[in-house]
């Protein structure tokens, strides 16, 4: 939409503010949300190609799971797993069913952890509930967590997985993948203070039988972060912490 | 030569009721071959007046009201007639030529995932609908190959895809009053003009935000067409509308559980046994309040019997899926109705399996048959449940007149005749967070959706059947609209024998099976009979076989493209000749259970046609009506070499 009138120039431009800005900050939220990736700049991941670039994917790389490996992340987000009923659609193995299969390497939206991350919040168009006004975004990325864990994602770090397409570009292209140093994070970049993990014994999981309203029907308009123009966000503000019984 | 050669089938004659002796069916089987030894001519195949195959006894002494009494020839609806007997009075194709089916054409949609439709025919046109997005193709059959008329495609919501639990499918489409009507997954029904493919009207029947779908195929009696939505792994409420054929009104509208107020449950209703009477039961027999999610959804077939003017369908399981949130008989879920046509008002009720612990839907096709029974004749219907139970009931009253197991199961013990309640195996009920294993069938039934075809001429019903078991572990659930509320995590694989499919010949007036052929993948296609006693099914891996009705000798088999899913038919062409027809497109639930195995096919979405020796309306030589106009020199031309 808004991509159509701005030069590619421009939103490069901005990818790398926000891409920066992630990785200089890290400082954007106090607990438990320190080290979570701001919500502005999870939303300037586009779901596409970016028009006049040819390494969209470093956006969405810069932009790591900050539960990525860790054990009780993981071990929470297999609970919401269960008791968001995700695994009636895509099966209590993950392989799949209604929903796709969360194991294998085939991502129709992306299979790195943020576009993981807007899978779950946003919802998706084939039947994917939108849980970001059901869940806080640190239950998310567990549920993210969890995922990354059956082994089927892609890597931030661009290493092929087995089964995953290379999209390393040549050189002589003139990849902006060469000299695009700044768009991707170097390991130092990364948030070393992922947060602490114990935290938070996911309040938001008990969800009583009664049906009562868990998810506000509509989410307030919030003005994009004009370093993100590229696709409206939903709010920045603090999610509902639980459903509410 | 018309021998099958596929190693894992296997015939096995049940009992000796069917023929009297062995030497009498070697003998019919003789003359029929004789009788239709001549392969018949293409160009000039007369009307389907050929004296039928020495015919022997009926051996349930079963009629058959065919109504409503179309054409030989066509196929209106996905039953061919409201009884759901699927079956045709052509007899071209019979047990002595049937070996000859070649196919005449073919014609791909477009589509994949599960194609579980017939087509159907009405005069020289052809319908068909897909899967999700639900395009729906007329095919001119007085053309070469089948020419596309016109093309309709209603784009539904995608939204739908995510909400479906067991593929993006429809069940098919009906015919009548010149409009085709379909349900579309997105929770809407719609009415087409049958000439010219414009959509004349469209109406919501549901939320597709509450995980609500609509697969099943439409029935329709004078100027009224029966709807019903699916959802029972989402907490849906079930319900069956009724609308007006012309403008898609909504006349009346049963819900299957709440007050007997929203149930259309009225004076009239008088179930056989008395633990179905009482008031508001669909709310009393839940816990506070849990039949607002209760599912009970009505995704199968719908039979109608013009005699007492009642319809008969089954509503699904009741959610979730996990029993023990759910204490109480759970009415009116897995529970076979009988309604007024005309004012939706029940009749009886009858409730298959009371608290349902495994998923066994009632919304299995109900066969309408008159039956002598115990030296009686009985309107009965014949059901073959989820449940693994093959029930003939009297379906003036509800009263279960003959229920006895068709499949493998170890979930009941045994049935009680005085209560008609099956018995409940204590070791087979699940407990959340406890792995049970093997418990028999598993949550996809004994027999699932696909319809089974009966005969007038044998007096038996044929059906594909599953042989399959699952080790269950039951997790709580929690309602969340828009999601599943399930908590069924099952693991499947086939029960005793090995084979996961079978396809049998049964005796409604005896409950016993006559004959069955064993399949090593699922048999979860429809049934075809005809008066050629011949029965058609199709199998997982891609098989479509024809039988002999009455012996249960496979007599030809074609492997098709895809795994076979959908219901088989007949018609007549425009050329007077017998043509069968059938959908090739695995899904369905059949991936969650065979497609580990080698063997299982890739997706598709091909109708086949067969007819004898393939011939068809501008087949072979002279078909072309287009000159040449190849400008190739002489050297290069193919012109007259091979």
């Amino acid at each position: 939409m808004l991509m159509r009138n701005v030069q590619p120039g421009i939103i490069a431009l901005s990818v790398m503010l926000c891409a920066c800005s992630h990785s200089e900050g890290g400082s954007s939220a106090g607990p438990p949300a320190t080290g979570l990736p701001s919500a502005g700049e999870i939303v300037a991941v586009p779901m596409g190609h970016i028009a006049g670039v040819t390494d969209s994917a470093a956006m969405a790389r810069s932009i790591p799971n900050p539960y990525q490996g860790n054990a009780q992340a993981v071990a929470a987000g297999k609970s919401l797993y269960i008791k968001m009923n995700c695994a009636g659609c895509h099966a209590y193995n993950a392989k799949g069913n209604m929903g796709p299969d969360l194991t294998d390497t085939y991502w129709r939206y992306g299979g790195l952890p943020v576009q993981i991350y807007q899978s779950i919040h946003d919802g998706r168009a084939q039947g994917m509930p939108a849980w970001g006004a059901a869940l806080p975004p640190q239950e998310i990325w567990k549920l993210v967590a969890y995922i990354q864990s059956l082994g089927g994602t892609y890597s931030v770090d661009g290493t092929p997985r087995s089964g995953q397409r290379a999209e390393l570009i040549a050189p002589e292209l003139g990849s902006q993948r060469d000299d695009g140093a700044a768009w991707v994070p170097s390991a130092e970049a990364q948030p070393d203070e992922a947060p602490a993990t114990a935290e938070a014994p996911a309040a938001p999981m008990s969800y009583p039988g009664e049906p009562p309203s868990p998810v506000p029907t509509s989410t307030p308009a919030v003005t994009p972060p004009a370093a993100a123009g590229v696709r409206s966000p939903p709010p920045a503000s603090p999610l509902p912490a639980t459903p509410s019984p | 030569m018309l021998a099958p050669r596929k190693p894992a089938l296997s015939v096995r004659a049940v009992g000796s009721a069917y023929w009297p002796t062995r030497r009498c069916a070697g003998v019919a089987l003789g003359a029929l071959l004789l009788a239709y030894d001549s392969p018949l001519q293409a160009a000039d195949v007369p009307a389907p007046s050929v004296t039928p195959p020495a015919s022997t006894s009926n051996l349930s002494g079963a009629t058959i009201n065919f109504a409503p009494n179309d054409p030989p020839g066509e196929w209106h609806s996905q039953a061919r007639d409201a009884a759901n007997s699927r079956y045709s009075p052509l007899d071209q194709i019979n047990t002595g030529n049937v070996g000859k089916l070649r196919i005449a054409w073919t014609f791909s949609d477009g589509t994949l995932h599960g194609h579980e439709a017939a087509p159907l025919v009405v005069g020289d046109t052809m319908y068909v609908v897909t899967p999700f997005p639900g395009i729906a193709y007329a095919l001119d059959l007085s053309k070469p190959g089948a020419f596309i008329k016109w093309t309709f495609k209603p784009n539904p919501s995608p939204l739908a895809i995510g909400k479906a639990c067991c593929d993006t499918v429809t069940r098919g489409i009906v015919y009548a009053d010149g409009k085709l009507i379909y349900n579309l997954l997105d929770d809407h029904t719609v009415a087409v003009d049958a000439k010219t493919g414009k959509e004349v009207w469209r109406i919501k029947m549901d939320n597709l935000e509450t995980g609500a779908t609509m697969t099943m195929a439409p029935l329709i009696v004078s100027n009224k067409v029966f709807v019903g939505n699916s959802g029972g792994e989402f907490g849906v409420q079930g319900w069956i509308a009724a609308l007006d054929v012309d403008t898609g009104k909504e006349l009346w509208r049963a819900y299957s559980t709440g007050s007997d107020k929203r149930a259309l449950i009225g004076p009239d209703f008088k179930p056989f046994y008395s633990w179905m009477k009482g008031q508001d039961l669909g709310i009393s027999t839940w816990p506070q309040g849990m039949w607002k999610h209760g599912g009970a959804a009505v995704w199968g077939w719908i039979s109608y019997d013009p005699g007492t003017n009642l319809i008969y369908y089954g509503t699904s399981n009741p959610s979730p899926r996990v029993p023990t949130q759910r204490p109480g008989n759970n009415l009116w879920s897995s529970t076979i109705f009988a309604r007024d046509a005309d004012t939706g008002m029940a009749r009886w009720a009858y409730q298959t399996t009371p608290h349902d612990e495994w998923d066994y839907d009632a919304v299995n096709e109900s066969l309408l048959m008159d039956l002598p029974i115990h030296g009686q004749v009985r309107k009965v219907l014949v059901h073959f449940d989820r449940n693994a139970y093959a029930y003939t009931i009297d379906r003036t009253t509800g009263e279960v007149l003959i229920a006895t197991p068709f499949a493998y199961l170890n979930w009941s013990t045994g049935f009680d005749a005085r209560t008609g309640k099956p018995i409940v195996n204590k070791e087979k009920e699940p407990k959340p967070g406890v792995k049970l294993e093997n418990i028999c069938p598993t949550d996809l039934g004994g027999k699932d959706w696909q319809p089974a075809a009966a005969s007038p001429r044998s007096g038996l019903v044929y059906a594909g059947i599953f042989n399959i078991c699952m080790d269950l572990t039951d997790h709580e659930a929690g309602y969340i609209a828009s999601t599943p509320y399930d908590g069924m995590d099952a693991q499947r694989h086939a029960a005793p024998g090995g084979n996961l499919g079978e396809f049998m010949a049964w005796n409604p007036a005896t409950g016993k099976k006559v004959w069955s052929i064993k399949e090593q993948f699922m048999t979860m296609s429809g049934a075809l009979a005809t008066a050629g006693d011949v029965v058609f099914y199709g199998t997982a891996d891609g098989w479509f076989r024809a039988v002999d009705a009455r012996r249960g000798k496979v007599l030809w088999s074609q492997k098709l493209g895809s795994g076979v899913i959908g219901q088989p038919m007949t018609y007549l062409g425009p050329d007077h000749r017998q043509y069968i027809a059938i959908y090739s497109g695995i899904g369905g639930v059949t991936t969650l259970v065979d497609s580990s195995m080698s063997g299982f096919p890739a997706q598709g979405g091909t109708l086949y046609v067969f007819s004898i020796d393939g011939d068809s309306i501008g087949n072979g030589s002279g078909m072309l009506t287009t000159g040449s106009s190849s400008t190739a020199t002489p050297t290069n031309s193919i012109q007259g070499k091979p």
